[in-house]
């Protein structure tokens, strides 16, 4: 028993701590950077009306929807457009930070907090979309960002400018179980529909007008064959990743499938940073990882 | 010691990640999802199951008219903006807007708030249109402009759905059949 229980305690450390490409965690700090500043960016001209009393959604109103357990930093400063834009600007100034590499991790740390904060005061602009951001801040945490192209590595910081090895790149396994999780729920959660199983499901999404038809027209999906194809290479793409990512052998085609995946999601629809915040989580399964379990 | 932290809080993550993002429909898993996610929220890293245009796509196009009734008694139209006709440019800057106004609808707390700070808005952070004027020999002439402050404020969904009849097949762009439907959402009086 017990020697059963060391071994899967060796492969559960080789798996966390041997196996890892940890030259991926500056891509990714470089990458998590540009996106929250340009979510930042754009968010700005509207801080006080998504974040203040006297804006669409009064604190109490949110914490009612939220529930106790949810917490704001914005709850604690006053109700106010100026305490919304100091906010904003903590964020927009950590992501700079970041993105060149100056503490990093303490920089992500807040970036975390910050991006809690807004996403609980404001629950009814939030989507996947920031829950992936969220997800993603909190595992960078525990990554070398700064190990490559970075200010404290240029200026030969001796925390910084060591070459990192696996051991310190554990949390890379944590964004990877985490993007297999997305793929695997929304393929359970789309199985069940009868629109998926039936091959009509992405005809009704082209009928979204509202924020359908970016580059490819709802008029494509007129002729009969291309809803099916759509709707089951979808449903089969997102079948597959979860499995098809931790294989050596299918790992690469796996990622090119997602990457024309979310491209192509891109290319049709206006979902704001989801498919890049998403395309950036697939970049911890590329690299020198030799990621089977 | 460091070692054994980062294994036990791997294993915490993955297994609370795997449990909050199991589906919502897995009724065996919803006692341990009930307990999993509000915990999970206080560490700001709940999650939920990701649905994304399932188990069908809802189509959810639309928006929210106000009508208003200005300081002299004159009434107004509020309307947000028509994503069908917004460029590319605006869909992706105001993207929150639009992840806003799809589910204010379902949201009779966000609704009040809404509903008041249009109270306040309007005219002047938000543009409201007065209603036609007619003069002396019939002829139309532009509206009045609204007095503020607003007296009440009626808020409406209107909802455009596809009308697809049992057994048809799945029609052309140009041959859809839309039906508007109008839900009241809530009315709000100014406070003294």
């Amino acid at each position: 028993m017990i020697g059963l229980a060391q071994a899967w305690l060796r492969r559960l450390d080789r798996f966390l701590f041997e196996s890892c490409d940890p030259q991926l965690a500056p891509i990714l700090r470089i990458g998590f950077a540009l996106l929250v500043s340009i979510q930042t960016l754009v968010v700005w001209p509207d801080a006080a009306y998504w974040y203040c009393d006297s804006g669409v959604l009064r604190s109490q109103t949110a914490a009612q929807i939220l529930g106790p357990r949810a917490w704001s930093l914005l709850n604690w400063l006053p109700s106010e457009p100026w305490a919304a834009r100091l906010g904003l600007l903590c964020l927009g100034l950590h992501s700079l930070l970041m993105l060149l590499g100056f503490y990093s991790r303490f920089q992500v740390a807040a970036i975390f907090v910050w991006l809690v904060s807004f996403q609980n005061r404001n629950p009814l602009i939030t989507d996947g979309e920031d829950t992936v951001f969220r997800i993603l801040a909190f595992l960078l945490i525990w990554l070398p960002l700064d190990a490559r192209w970075s200010v404290r590595s240029l200026a030969g910081s001796k925390s910084a400018g060591q070459a990192p090895s696996s051991k310190d790149a554990w949390a890379l396994r944590l964004i990877q179980f985490q993007m297999t999780v997305i793929y695997a729920s929304t393929a359970l959660c789309k199985m069940e529909g009868e629109t998926w199983q039936n091959g009509s499901a992405v005809w009704y999404v082209s009928r979204m007008t509202d924020n359908f038809g970016r580059w490819i027209s709802p008029e494509w999906f007129d002729w009969p064959w291309v809803s099916p194809l759509a709707t089951w290479g979808t449903l089969a793409v997102e079948a597959v990743l979860p499995i098809g990512l931790w294989i050596p052998k299918t790992r690469w085609v796996t990622i090119v499938l997602a990457v024309l995946m979310h491209l192509g999601i891109e290319g049709s629809m206006n979902l704001f940073l989801f498919q890049w915040i998403m395309l950036l989580g697939l970049i911890s399964f590329a690299g020198r990882s030799k990621v089977e379990l | 010691m460091k070692k054994n932290a980062i294994r036990i809080l791997a294993l915490l993550f993955c297994i609370g990640v795997a449990i909050d993002a199991i589906p919502e429909s897995y009724s065996w898993a919803s006692g341990l999802k009930a307990w999993v996610h509000p915990t999970l929220r206080s560490l700001g890293l709940s999650q939920g199951d990701w649905p994304l245009f399932a188990p069908n796509p809802v189509i959810n196009n639309g928006v929210l008219v106000a009508e208003v009734t200005d300081a002299a008694g004159k009434p107004g139209t509020w309307t947000s903006i028509d994503w069908q006709t917004a460029s590319v440019w605006t869909k992706f800057h105001r993207f929150r807007h639009m992840n806003y106004l799809q589910r204010l609808p379902h949201n009779h707390l966000a609704a009040n708030d809404f509903a008041d700070y249009l109270l306040v808005s309007i005219p002047a952070r938000e543009s409201a249109v007065g209603s036609v004027r007619w003069g002396p020999e019939n002829q139309m002439l532009d509206p009045a402009p609204l007095e503020s402050p607003m007296r009440d404020i009626k808020l409406y969904h209107y909802r455009n759905t596809m009308v697809i009849e049992q057994g048809q097949e799945l029609p052309g762009l140009d041959q859809t059949q839309w039906s508007t439907q109008i839900r009241f959402l809530i009315r709000r009086e100014a406070k003294p």
